[in-house]
């Protein structure tokens, strides 16, 4: 009956066995990675960079861990779909939900004035729009109308 | 009952699709159309293997992607959370500068070095155990532990000061002060941190800080049970290099615990630069 | 190899035995229901609690139809109308619509359907029964306290307030269920994965598969989400601190973006089962491979995949970005292509079959009505002009209930009614059936036609009065739900009944193809006797009909 697919046969995996030293290696790397991510933590590199900096070493140590680690770089397509599904449902999820704050106010908010003194910040002009809006939070220090993403300082 | 069998049969004998049903039927014995009986495939495997499992590596296999789903679903777990946080450090990002300050990036990167480090160690536990090294297994697991039990130490000694410093989200008289030190974030000079909205942003912060390192804290917590578990149940000689799969399984849940932390210690420690105090 | 030889054509003489051993004589007693590992007999502990969780959820139906006969609050008022709405949305959903096919069909038919002998994790099939019997303890303990008055949605900040009620356990409640319904799609992923019998390939699978498989990757996805959500309410509302209110900095808005990313995708938890059953039925009853197989199998995962990408459009008039919305609508209204391919695929199978009309199939052809007028006025409320208007109306609730009484509910009767000699070994009487199923549907069409049209000329949901100009629609609809009341009481005692008074029944007595059915029924403990190798694809019949045995 050899022409019959086994499914079992067919996604059969293999425990992988991975010198020590490999691993140490990774540790090594993640030490570093620490240590350029605290470093990088008190300079200041202007707009989104400093998130961009931090996330994106997190990012690379994560993928050391996954990758190493948690064997995902010996594993089968299948793993990896799992791996990968997490994530992307994740990415789904901020993409779209950013998408609606980032783009709440281009109707009805003039050009941000970021560098008005808090104290004579006028109350910010709103016009009407479609939907109840959520109440405007009452405090005197309001730099600007709420629902604004501050786009690089 | 008899008859829905011969017809069945029969249908099964009449097919003209290109499965191969014609060729194999005169050795294999046919059951409704279109499925055979194969006697002799349900051979007990080594030990170890459940009933409802033919062989132990289909039952490694089912352990390991049910594992990965199980890790899939803490993503989405911890997601709920990362998205609360990019939403309101988008809306609020000074408030949020002058709020990161306030978490030592002393004790944050001892926490870090600790994790990555068990990191290390579960992955050696975890080669001890591929190769059947008991003792091995029985040091590694013990450090992994060890390293588990500093980071919760840590841990409970940074919420300490925080609920010193009134930074406990549920007590009445919370209340942030500014840290001292460069903030990395020109507009938060600006920001009047006294003012009811800037509290109630900066609240929102601390309820991000306590309920993701609660969560983090609670999965370390369940990490040190299972590890302990395996620890005793090496001692009992359960494990060899023949079946060490809840070894791996514990070890991929440690190295995803890790894995948050390494986010979270960015997010929430160093936004608004490193600041070393204790 | 090693095989049986048999000559062909001549059916399996199983040893002779006087009582065989089947999961229903493989011990008795309360211990060896309440700690059993055997998937079959957990599909019977889901399926008792789910019927007692269905009962407490039509109650609550009944309170609330017998409230709007009359347009003012003559039985309850407003607060108790609310709790009324609010538990009985909870209950069907979470207690009664997410577990029901996958948790009772699903659990006993998909590892007979893949060949295997039990769930990947019997021992975790087993713990979620327990959880969500914890979490329905929980809201138990919510409906003794009196309710809860949120509505199912939970939304901020009203539920966060002083004005709500048992908000915490009903939260904590859900969260547990939640938990039950990750742990089962975690199982059932793993068992289609890795269990499935020498021979099963993907697209040789049995589409009630696909659609389980479909279904459980939005429970392991979605479901963590919306954990987290009812977590944070909970912390909000017991240390007061403000991350949904405005008042304190919060989104509301950011609460609906994480309820609805698990609760748009979970529209289809309470769907996609349905769809798997009645490709099932269909199959059996018209003896033919569902038309356009592959798609159909396909668009379930389609289904499940893009429902992560529209749960906007349940925030059209909540404040949401009118942008976003936009983007919403647009790739809401692309929903309808998968769903739209199964409709047409199972319409192509009827067509010039000899359809056999036994009880399960009028469920059924059921289904394809309603799921239709379910499914196309859902185009009207993901159009963003016209959902402003019948946003919060009985159009709204007509809409859902179509899809979720008149698919899901049907699908389940009559996936049920299909299933229920394989897993009893009796027949169910046959004309009682027929009867019970004309019955619920048109029971079902006249309690909720008429709340399209109230809803359309403008009556508000989650009232409990109304203007008088919309009473005959109201009256209407109570006298439907009468009837279709009758249509769930008599499954129920018919059913009961033939446990034990019902004629015994045969290995397969719709001669069905299903490899479930290749079993002896009730089947014995480890479902087969042989393990089974599978040579054909799905649903393979052949022209000749086969008569009942």
């Amino acid at each position: 009956m050899a022409h019959i697919t086994d499914p079992i046969q067919r996604d059969h995996e293999e425990h992988h066995v991975i010198p020590p030293r490999n691993y140490v290696i990774v540790f090594g790397l993640l030490v570093v990675l620490t240590i350029l991510t605290v470093l990088a933590a008190n300079f200041q590199f202007g707009g989104l960079l400093n998130e961009v900096v931090a996330l994106g070493i997190a990012t690379m140590k994560a993928s050391l861990v996954i990758l190493f680690f948690m064997h995902v770089r010996y594993s089968t397509p299948l793993l990896r779909l799992v791996v990968a599904a997490g994530f992307i449902f994740f990415g789904i999820m901020v993409l779209f939900t950013m998408a609606d704050f980032v783009s709440r106010d281009w109707r009805s908010t003039p050009p941000r004035q970021i560098v008005a003194p808090v104290e004579q910040a006028p109350p910010p002009v709103t016009e009407p729009t479609l939907g109840p809006q959520p109440t405007q939070a009452v405090g005197q220090d309001e730099v600007r109308p709420r629902g604004t993403v501050n786009p690089g300082r | 009952m008899a008859d829905t069998h011969a017809a069945q049969a029969a249908a099964s004998g009449t097919t003209t699709t290109g499965t191969p049903t014609s060729a194999m039927s005169g050795s294999d014995t046919h059951f409704g159309a279109g499925y055979a009986v194969s006697a002799g495939s349900t051979a007990h495997g080594a030990h170890a293997r459940a009933h409802q499992f033919d062989t132990p590596q289909q039952q490694y296999a089912a352990s390991n992607l049910g594992m990965w789903i199980f890790l899939a679903t803490e993503v989405m777990t911890f997601g709920g959370f990362f998205l609360a946080y990019i939403v309101y450090r988008a809306l609020y990002p000074e408030t949020f500068a002058l709020a990161s300050p306030h978490q030592s990036a002393t004790w944050g990167t001892i926490n870090t070095f600790a994790l990555i480090l068990s990191s290390l160690t579960m992955a050696l536990a975890v080669h001890a155990a591929q190769t059947g090294n008991r003792r091995r297994l029985t040091m590694f697991l013990g450090f992994t532990i060890a390293l588990a039990c500093v980071f919760l130490v840590v841990k409970s000694i940074e919420y300490t000061t925080h609920i010193e410093e009134n930074l406990w989200i549920g007590s009445q008289n919370f209340h942030m002060e500014r840290p001292a030190g460069e903030i990395v974030d020109p507009e938060a000079a600006r920001v009047d941190l006294d003012s009811t909205v800037q509290q109630g942003r900066a609240k929102i912060f601390f309820f991000l800080y306590w309920t993701m390192t609660g969560l983090h804290g609670f999965h370390v917590l369940i990490g040190i049970v299972l590890l302990s578990a395996l620890l005793i149940n090496n001692l009992r000689k359960v494990y060899s290099e023949n079946y060490y799969t809840p070894v791996e399984m514990t070890g991929l849940y440690w190295h995803f615990v890790d894995l948050v932390w390494i986010f979270l210690f960015p997010l929430l420690y160093l936004l608004g630069g490193a600041h070393w105090h204790i | 190899m090693a095989t049986v030889s048999t000559p062909i054509g001549e059916p399996i003489r199983r040893p002779e035995r006087r009582v065989r051993l089947t999961y229903l004589n493989n011990g008795y007693g309360l211990r060896s229901w309440l700690f059993t590992l055997d998937h079959k007999r957990i599909a019977w502990l889901y399926l008792i609690t789910i019927t007692v969780a269905f009962m407490v959820g039509s109650i609550e139906a009944t309170l609330i139809r017998l409230e709007l006969l009359t347009p003012a609050g003559d039985l309850v008022q407003a607060e108790n109308y609310s709790k009324l709405f609010t538990m009985h949305g909870i209950t069907m959903i979470f207690l009664f619509l997410v577990p029901s096919i996958p948790a009772v069909l699903g659990n006993f038919f998909i590892p007979m359907m893949v060949g295997a002998r039990d769930v990947a994790f019997p021992r975790l099939n087993l713990l979620s029964w327990y959880v969500y019997m914890l979490g329905a303890l929980f809201l138990l303990a919510v409906m003794l306290l009196g309710g809860t008055d949120t509505g199912w949605t939970f939304y901020t900040p009203l539920s966060t307030t002083n004005y709500t009620q048992n908000v915490v356990p009903a939260a904590m409640g859900i969260l547990i269920v939640g938990f039950s319904s990750i742990l089962t799609g975690l199982n059932f992923l793993v068992t289609i994965h890795k269990m499935r019998a020498p021979g099963l390939t993907w697209f040789k699978m049995q589409l009630f598969l696909w659609s389980l498989y479909a279904t459980s990757l939005i429970q392991v996805l979605a479901t963590p989400v919306l954990a987290i959500t009812l977590l944070l309410v909970a912390v909000e509302r017991t240390l007061r601190v403000g991350i949904f209110d405005p008042a304190l900095g919060g989104d509301p808005i950011l609460f609906q973006h994480m309820f609805w990313f698990y609760s748009h995708p979970a529209v289809y938890i309470m769907i996609l089962p349905g769809m798997g059953v009645i490709s099932e039925l269909i199959s059996a009853f018209t003896r033919r491979n569902v038309f356009g197989y592959r798609f159909v199998a396909a668009s379930s995962v389609a289904i499940a995949i893009y429902g992560f990408l529209v749960w906007g459009h349940h925030l059209f008039v909540a404040g949401q970005s009118v942008y976003s919305a936009m983007v919403f609508s647009v790739l809401s209204f692309f929903v309808a292509i998968p769903s739209a391919i199964k409709v047409f695929n199972w319409t192509a199978t009827l067509y010039k079959a000899s359809v056999w009309l036994q009880t399960p199939m009028l469920y059924a052809i059921g289904f394809i009505g309603l799921f239709v007028v379910g499914g196309l006025t859902g185009l009207f409320l993901a159009a963003l002009a016209t959902d402003v208007a019948l946003s919060d109306t009985y159009f709204v609730v007509a809409h859902f209930h179509y899809v979720m009484v008149g698919g899901m509910l049907l699908a389940y009767l009559g996936g049920l009614h299909y299933w229920w000699p394989k897993m009893t070994g009796r027949m169910y009487p046959e004309f009682l059936g027929k009867l019970a199923a004309i019955t619920v549907f048109l029971g079902f069409n006249l309690t909720f036609f008429p709340q399209f049209v109230a809803g359309a000329l403008g009556m508000n949901r989650r009232y409990y009065s109304y203007d008088s100009s919309y009473q005959i629609y109201n009256v209407l609809s109570t006298a439907g739900s009468t009837i279709l009341g009758v249509g769930f009481i008599l499954p129920l005692f018919y059913l009961t009944w033939s446990l034990k008074f019902g004629k015994l029944a045969p290995d397969n007595p719709w001669g069905s193809a299903g490899l479930e059915w290749q079993s002896p029924t009730p089947p014995p403990p480890e479902n087969f006797e042989e393990q089974p190798v599978v040579l054909h694809g799905p649903h393979h019949y052949t022209r000749k009909e086969v008569t009942v045995g």
